[in-house]
């Protein structure tokens, strides 16, 4: 009993030496970081922005809704990010916290420059997650997270969400993540592309995808290319792609397309040529119509079938011209698609893949299925 | 202390994941995908039907010497000489798994969550954890590994399962990796990867029913592959073949990525809780297993002094400053190599001569 009692005191001695309320931490000693910018400066400097989430008391609206916060954006000069994130911490007398930080955005100018210096620091932060969005803007960095803020959206922590969410119904999107750009850096079969947004009317809008070569940015494409890009990659949910009207030349006829099989490809090296074949196999939703279309016609969804499949394939052609002509890049993987056709590395190597790749030839096959989401077949 | 509690089957195969678990959670399976690239699944299939083999082979070899170690075994072939040199070698060895775990798992604890505070504490921590198990008995430490079995189990699954949407057929091909040679010659080195082996030469004598010791350690020993496959998979989906990213734990950058929705994520917090308990569950029964060996060795009757005097000596070794590259080359090489000799060489030659040996004498009688 006299040892219990012992054992009991010694307990009670170390949880009031190790529940020092002097280290304690709160939500009140943090500033919850919502998105992190990165701009170069002259000398090698760095502009860090960090857009906080502020509370916002909402007792005196008339809405009555306490769901809301702003945000306030703040930005210093740095020679790295970390230096960067400690004079911020001292200048707002609170700790910064990266765990609820939805986007990390790189101006074009630094992205040019290379990235990989930055990202395995951003990577090492345990803090950041593996989820958040990875954006590259054509202003600089503060600029975006300062129209952001000002975009109108009540609540702070979902001022990135409509670029990830709006990948599920428009295909102009793309979901990058720093967790999925950090292993496309590290990959040497694959080169990495982030979102690419872009300041219009002081809004910042998707304007395609940021093409990299290792961690350099070396161009942008189009929205198109993009819904292109989630064809080959097969990320594709839904996109809405607007093409001629075979039955009138004047007008355009709007197709909601998903994927209903996976993209599959044929790779094969001729003349010392790598000849790529992708076979798509797209699914569609007539949205719009004209005043002469007749749906319960097989012909003319039979007609509507052949505009889409060469719609897709040309939307597809020229993105690989884009991507791999014009870049030298290859943004859908197509090394290692080829490589998994051969028992090993060894044997691969001897096709020497990387210095033939760029006069690679693509076509694309693609298989449509057309349906009408219209209440009437015929008018 | 509960010395002469004795292990059911279910307990021994427990004790037995939980060993295997630990080994997973500290970067095995990143360091067989280091050595062959993407040839990784079939060299964890080769390796797996190699050790199998020789499982087999040393259950066989071990049947007629009932309720004996390899300790009893090397006593019985060479007498005190070659009883004082294996059990050396296997105190040797368990320290060092020992030590490798506790400074590997404090330091990945250290950068992921406690980075305000002195290592020294967490490894206090951890120390003082087996002491007090270790004190208590073995039927403390199997007790814990009976409850802690079932989450780190769960934790491999999910995280496996969890990944299978990343995998694609690319991160897993060309199949023979860089080549034939490294993955079936070179690949052998991975053999260690199975580190239950060690563990099947020193269990019988704690086992209640001797004659399930055979089905019980190939259950283990299958259940320990599956795992070792399951995280291997995995694995490849995240750090690609020719990926030159290095991670503190693999596991927990794989964890990481697990999420359910937009509303449930970084479970991997809940990861650590469960492997934190889980690494206590393996040095406890490791620090029996150095306790045990000692008190064969020595003849000693109370071996709770010796429990003190070892998590003395275990905090000492923690508190040597090493930087990480020592560590790594101790673990990638030192630690490996010690193993296969351990398993392959020494024990396997001790149990074929004790065998041979006792054939011999059972003849002559």
């Amino acid at each position: 009993m006299k040892r219990l009692y012992l054992l009991i005191f010694f307990i009670l001695i170390i949880l009031l030496i190790s529940t020092n309320s002097y280290q304690k931490t709160g939500l009140e000693h943090y500033y919850f970081v919502i998105g992190l910018g990165l701009d170069k400066l002259e000398n090698n400097m760095l502009k860090i922005s960090v857009q906080l989430s502020t509370t916002k008391d909402e007792s005196s609206s008339s809405s009555g809704s306490s769901q809301t916060s702003s945000s306030e954006v703040y930005s210093v000069e740095a020679r790295s990010i970390n230096e960067g994130i400690t004079i911020l911490n001292n200048y707002l007398s609170k700790k910064l916290n990266l765990s609820h930080c939805s986007a990390v955005i790189f101006s074009e100018d630094l992205a040019k420059d290379g990235i990989k210096k930055y990202f395995n620091t951003l990577s090492n932060d345990i803090e950041l997650r593996q989820s958040a969005l990875l954006l590259v803007s054509s202003s600089t960095s503060y600029d975006f997270l300062k129209n952001i803020s000002s975009s109108g959206e009540t609540f702070s922590s979902r001022m990135f969400e409509h670029y990830t969410s709006s990948i599920d119904y428009t295909g102009f999107s793309y979901k990058s993540t720093l967790g999925d750009f950090f292993q496309n850096l590290h990959n040497d079969s694959i080169d990495p592309v982030c979102l690419y947004v872009s300041n219009i009317s002081n809004t910042m809008q998707t304007s395609g995808l940021a093409i990299f070569k290792d961690d350099k940015m070396v161009g942008n494409i189009s929205v198109s290319d993009s819904i292109a890009h989630l064809i080959l990659t097969n990320n594709l949910e839904t996109a809405i792609i607007s093409m001629d009207n075979p039955f009138n030349e004047n007008e355009k006829i709007d197709i909601e397309i998903s994927l209903y099989k996976d993209t599959s490809y044929d790779i094969e090296i001729l003349n010392n040529t790598p000849c790529i074949v992708a076979k798509i196999h797209p699914e569609g939703r007539i949205l719009s119509a004209d005043s002469t279309f007749n749906y319960s016609d097989s012909d003319n969804i039979k007609k509507i079938e052949d505009f889409c499949n060469s719609h897709i394939s040309k939307l597809t052609e020229e993105y690989f011209i884009n991507t791999t002509k014009v870049f030298n890049v290859d943004t859908v993987g197509y090394k290692d698609l080829y490589k998994s056709r051969f028992l090993t590395e060894e044997i691969f190597e001897k096709t020497s893949w990387d210095s033939i790749f760029k006069n690679s030839r693509f076509a694309s096959i693609t298989s449509s299925k057309i349906n009408s989401s219209n209440l009437f077949n015929k008018d | 202390m509960d010395n002469n509690y004795k292990l059911s089957k279910y307990e021994c195969i427990a004790l037995l994941i939980v060993v295997m678990t630990n080994k997973l959670i500290l970067n095995i399976p990143y360091n067989i995908i280091e050595l062959t690239k993407s040839g990784s699944i079939i060299n964890v299939l080769y390796i797996g039907l190699i050790n199998f083999i020789f499982l087999v082979i040393v259950l066989k070899l071990l049947k007629p010497f009932s309720n004996l170690d390899i300790i009893d075994i090397s006593s019985f072939l060479g007498g005190t000489l070659l009883k004082v040199i294996i059990s050396i070698l296997s105190i040797l060895l368990f320290l060092l798994a020992a030590y490798i775990t506790i400074v590997d798992f404090s330091n990945v604890l250290h950068t992921i969550y406690f980075s305000n505070f002195d290592m020294i504490y967490i490894v206090i921590f951890f120390i003082i954890g087996i002491l007090i198990a270790n004190l208590i008995g073995l039927k403390s430490i199997i007790n814990s590994c009976m409850f802690i079995v079932g989450f780190s189990l769960l934790s491999i699954l999910i995280t496996f399962l969890n990944t299978q949407t990343n995998i694609k057929i690319t991160h897993l091909t060309p199949i023979f990796g860089t080549n034939i040679k490294n993955t079936f010659i070179t690949g052998l080195s991975n053999c260690f990867a199975m580190y239950v082996l060690v563990y099947i030469f020193f269990l019988k004598p704690f086992v209640k029913n001797q004659e399930e010791y055979t089905t019980l350690s190939i259950k283990g020993y299958l259940i320990s592959f599956v795992l070792l496959l399951l995280t291997t998979i995995s694995m490849q989906s995240l750090f690609i073949s020719n990926s030159d990213s290095e991670p503190i734990n693999s596991l927990f950058l794989l964890a990481r990525q697990i999420e359910f929705g937009s509303f449930l994520q970084r479970i991997d917090a809940i990861f650590i809780f469960i492997w934190i308990l889980s690494i206590f569950s393996y040095l406890s029964v490791t620090l029996f297993m150095i306790t045990k060996i000692i008190k064969k060795l020595l003849n000693i009757e109370d071996e709770k002094m010796l429990s003190y005097s070892l998590c003395n000596i275990l905090l000492g070794l923690t508190l040597i400053p090493i930087n990480i590259s020592i560590l790594h080359f101790i673990e990638s090489t030192v630690y490996k190599y010690s193993i296969l000799i351990f398993i392959f060489v020494i024990c396997f030659i001790t149990l074929l001569l004790a065998y041979i040996k006792k054939r011999k004498v059972s003849k002559n009688n």
